[in-house]
């Protein structure tokens, strides 16, 4: 018996199916002022043991994609396209469907630990809860495997710790119980927003060092999502650059850092501040500002501030396209 | 140092816990604890260090927007700290702060207009309204401000526009010294980009001197010439940047340059770490010793048992550290 | 300058000439599109025009009592279209001549309260320390003492006048807006705009009065449109009680205690006062929810 169904790759190598499919992903926002568009037709697929990071600044709609596939858009937003995980269509799907999924096999980790947990809680209570709701364990198996999974996530003393409150956790240490709660089922998909934003840079690298072996250990197939390139350096194997809710460029960590083709690429590398580049002088900047979520826009949504644009940019938007190497690219004037 | 614009002699901050009319039992936070430096005119002093080693506190105190529990803050050769009322209102003309929030530091309820000129008003009560608004329009033009957009509210602009907005009203009165909280931090990376351009060419045009507090050492590169580093309101070392970014002396400022995750995947995956263990300890009860100790990975019995003093090293540099 | 990206100004110079929209006049579009607020401060504005303006159109005064027609029924097409009562003075004009003393002690007393509550609280909570302890212990002390004893006091203090009833309602009422505004300065003080005024050399009283003072605003205007309402029913209960506004003046709370003591025989004399005080109230109620939904930050 064959265990995970084989499909071909752009090389036409066989790989694993993707657990998550992604296709022309649409996320409209009902404003005061109107509609907004935050996500535009965005398409990507995860497999097993591959880590794809999404970049993008605010307003790049980098987290409504992870929020549209969890079925936690907010009230105001419709989610149109499709979301497979497992083959299954996950997007506008049933609450009760969705929780059969969410928490068991699909998890996430958000950016502040502090919100997410609850406060008047023992983590001990709120880990055990995910357990016994979704693997019809005991509860005294259920602290028992929570606490196995603190001590993994190198909390100390955690057969003590694991009866406080989450206020009695330093921000570092909030940030992994947040991770050993969505690492307690063994997800098969993890998503992670912004998991190291809100931590100081010491704890981050802890942080970053410790979901990379997790995340190799249960070979998951994981989504970050970062305006930090460094992160996406350190902890990704595939990268999807996004601004204005649509994907700019995607391709292999080192193809994309090595060769930017992207001119927003290009312009969010170069800057970025770097401990090895020269500060004789000035970084190089890219003119204006973030797009504000405004309603459907024609071209290319980086026009207003791409250095390169031409008239075309303006008129009509670049579809994404496919190249060599499973590199892809949103623009006029670049071939992939 | 005669020549030195700014000195500070051994600043503590200290914020009692649980205060009430009765007073209240508790702890003592010691956010700043015994900081000297100099800053030189014209030049950036980068504050560097994570959350909660007072880089903030200390910002604010040499501002006086905070009390200072013990210390000196020497300004111009008079005694800052201890100016009256008057003479405070006067030297602040010189010396002023941009924050971390650009909308939060921005009243609003009054138009961009009135911020950046709300500071001339109070210095300059005498100035014409004609030329007020010439003065105005001149600083947002050298910020990067349309002078057109002075009838506008902050809630109108982006993060990078109000941020300009603040830099606009800290430069109107052509201060000495400008304290930068933590000005990028809140912002996009091609902004953050567009407003450490801006503030170095201010700086090189204007002659400033610069404290820029960041807990990103990426960006203090980019535009400090000397870098502090503080570890729970201590300093662990100060020296030049070109020396600091080549040889971090202190072991926690060479983990503090290890932990950042480089834009780079192939030096990211060759690169030799040095991870610390373990949280920042509590500012309430700061370790014995040396305040590093309980996570510096070569400290020995005696980093526990004596606080090694702020020494000079051959290259200039003050390092705090017994084995460095 | 070298330096400004050139994209920055072009892309915001087509709107930049006009002026921007300030929050207070957003708030009040916000105000306006709330159709039962806007209608019932019209409904509001009309009680008003007709309490203060109407009894000029008659051509008899308040208190005089016309002999040939004591107790005369409601009769529209009559010279009393409400009738009159039992000393034959004429209903209606009672009515709009209480609604002037009920309305003018709710917004002016409303106002007077608020302003003495949020000048008192700005300053105790911006300036913090001693002086906010010592400061909000006596609103405490005073919130302590029982109503009716504070009412009784000023009473015998000041005399049983409508300017007695007006001192006692501000003094029990300037509490709670005292209250709410250390709260919003409290909360301003820690704002790094606050600290930026600081920094620039403005003086505490300038901080008070150009930054806490406006930025209370919001908060200050939703409480005292709803401060309004609880003036003008305290004023009623008072009056009802015989504390308040003594004859021969009267107010909406005296006609409907005198409409109350014959409410067996004529029911007028109690549904007239109590009609435009139930309208004004409701009125005033939508009106307050409006402000509340267009000023409150937090539900934006």
């Amino acid at each position: 018996m064959l265990s995970t169904p084989m499909s071909a790759d752009p090389l036409g190598r066989q790989v694993a199916a993707p657990i998550l499919s992604v296709r022309e992903l649409c996320v409209d926002f009902k404003l005061e002022h109107g509609i907004v568009r935050a996500v535009d037709g965005v398409s990507f697929d995860v497999r097993r043991g591959e880590v794809l990071g999404i970049v993008g600044e605010s307003g790049s709609g980098k987290s409504q994609i992870l929020m549209a596939a969890m079925g936690l858009t907010a009230v105001n937003g419709k989610c149109s396209g499709s979301v497979t995980f497992e083959g299954r269509e996950i997007l506008n799907a049933s609450p009760e469907k969705l929780d059969k999924i969410r928490g068991s096999s699909m998890s996430m980790i958000f950016q502040d630990p502090m919100t997410s947990l609850n406060p008047y809680m023992r983590v001990q209570d709120q880990l055990a809860e995910v357990l016994t709701a979704h693997q019809g364990k005991s509860r005294k198996e259920a602290i028992d495997i929570a606490v196995e999974m603190l001590e993994r996530v190198r909390i100390p003393d955690a057969a003590r710790r694991i009866s406080l409150y989450p206020h009695e956790f330093s921000g570092g240490m909030r940030q992994r119980v947040m991770i050993a709660m969505a690492l307690l089922c063994r997800p098969a998909l993890l998503f992670a927003d912004e998991p190291t934003t809100a931590l100081d840079v010491t704890v981050q690298a802890q942080i970053l060092d410790l979901l990379s072996n997790l995340v190799r250990d249960l070979n998951a197939a994981v989504v970050i999502v970062t305006h930090d390139l460094g992160v996406i350096a350190r902890m990704c194997d595939r990268v999807m650059v996004l601004y204005g809710g649509r994907v700019m460029e995607e391709a292999a960590i080192d193809d994309l850092f090595e060769a930017p083709r992207h001119p927003y690429s290009q312009g969010l590398m170069a800057a970025t501040p770097r401990l090895d580049d020269d500060v004789a002088h000035d970084l190089r900047t890219i003119p204006g500002a973030p797009r504000a979520l405004t309603g459907k826009m024609g071209g290319c949504p980086f026009a207003p501030r791409c250095e390169r644009r031409i008239e075309r940019c303006t008129i009509e938007t670049p579809a994404l396209l496919r190249g060599a190497g499973g590199r892809a690219a949103a623009c006029h004037l670049v071939t992939p | 140092m005669s020549e030195a614009l700014l000195s500070v002699k051994d600043l503590k901050v200290h914020f009692p816990l649980g205060k009430g009319l009765l007073g209240g039992a508790g702890g003592v936070v010691k956010a700043v604890d015994g900081i000297s430096f100099d800053l030189r005119p014209g030049e950036t002093l980068g504050i560097v260090g994570e959350s909660g080693c007072g880089k903030s506190t200390l910002g604010r105190a040499i501002l006086r927007l905070t009390r200072t529990t013990e210390g000196q803050v020497v300004w111009l050769g008079q005694d800052f700290l201890g100016l009256d009322k008057n003479s405070l209102r006067e030297a602040r003309r010189d010396l002023q702060i941009i924050f971390q929030d650009p909308l939060a530091s921005l009243d609003p309820r009054m138009t961009i207009g009135a911020i950046i000129a709300r500071p001339l008003k109070t210095f300059c009560p005498d100035l014409g309204k004609a030329e007020i608004d010439k003065r105005v329009k001149e600083a947002m033009a050298q910020v990067g401000l349309a002078p057109e957009m002075m009838r506008r509210y902050p809630h109108e602009f982006s993060g990078g526009q109000c941020q300009r907005i603040g830099i606009a009203r800290a430069m109107i009165l052509r201060p000495k010294l400008i304290v930068c909280d933590e000005p990028v931090s809140a912002l996009d990376v091609s902004i953050q980009a567009q407003i450490i351009n801006l503030l170095r060419t201010l700086q090189a045009e204007l002659g400033l001197s610069l404290l820029f507090i960041s807990h990103n050492l990426s960006v203090v590169r980019h535009i400090s010439h000397r870098v502090m580093v503080l570890y729970l309101g201590k300093v662990m070392e100060i020296g030049a940047r070109e020396a600091f970014y080549a040889n971090p002396m202190h072991p926690y400022s060479k983990a503090l340059i290890s932990a950042i995750p480089l834009p780079d995947p192939k030096a990211e995956r060759a690169r030799e770490r040095i991870t610390l263990q373990g949280d920042l300890p509590s500012p309430i009860k700061p370790p014995e010793g040396c305040r590093f100790c309980t996570r510096c990975p070569i400290a020995t019995e005696l980093c526990h048992a004596s606080e090694p003093p702020l020494s000079p090293r051959a290259d200039g540099r003050l390092v705090a550290c017994h084995h460095a | 300058m070298s330096d400004v990206p050139a994209g920055t100004i072009e892309a915001t110079l087509e709107r930049a000439e006009q002026p921007g929209l300030s929050p207070i006049r957003a708030s009040w579009r916000r105000f306006c599109r709330n159709r039962l607020a806007l209608g019932s401060l019209v409904i509001l504005g009309l009680i008003a025009l007709l309490c203060f303006a109407g009894p000029l159109f008659f051509p008899y005064g308040v208190e005089d009592a016309d002999f040939e027609n004591i107790s005369a029924p409601v009769n529209l097409f009559s010279a009393h279209p409400f009738g009159t009562d039992d000393f034959g003075r004429d209903l209606l004009l009672r009515v709009l001549d209480g609604g002037r003393v009920s309305l003018a002690v709710g917004f002016v007393g409303a106002l007077a309260a608020v302003f003495i509550g949020v000048i008192y609280g700005a300053t105790s909570g911006y300036v913090g320390g001693l002086l906010d302890n010592v400061l909000m212990r006596t609103v405490d002390v005073l919130y302590g003492i029982p109503y009716f004893f504070l009412v009784v006091l000023i009473n015998l203090l000041v005399g049983r006048t409508t300017a007695g009833l007006f001192v006692s309602i501000v003094v029990v009422l300037w509490l709670t807006p005292a209250v709410i505004a250390r709260g919003q300065a409290v909360s301003l003080r820690h704002r790094e705009f606050v600290d930026a005024a600081r920094a620039g050399g403005m003086t505490e009283w300038q901080i008070i009065l150009q930054h806490i003072v406006p930025n209370s605003l919001n908060v200050v205007i939703v409480y005292s449109s709803l401060l309004v309402l609880e003036v003008i029913i305290t004023e009623s209960f008072l009056s009802f009680l015989g504390l308040g506004v003594q004859a021969p003046a009267s107010s909406w709370g005296s006609l409907i205690d005198a409409g109350a003591r014959s409410i067996e025989t004529d029911l007028r004399l109690l549904l007239l006062p109590g009609g435009f005080l139930v309208a004004t109230l409701f009125c005033l109620n939508f009106v307050a929810d409006g402000l509340r939904d267009a000023f409150d930050p937090n539900e934006r």
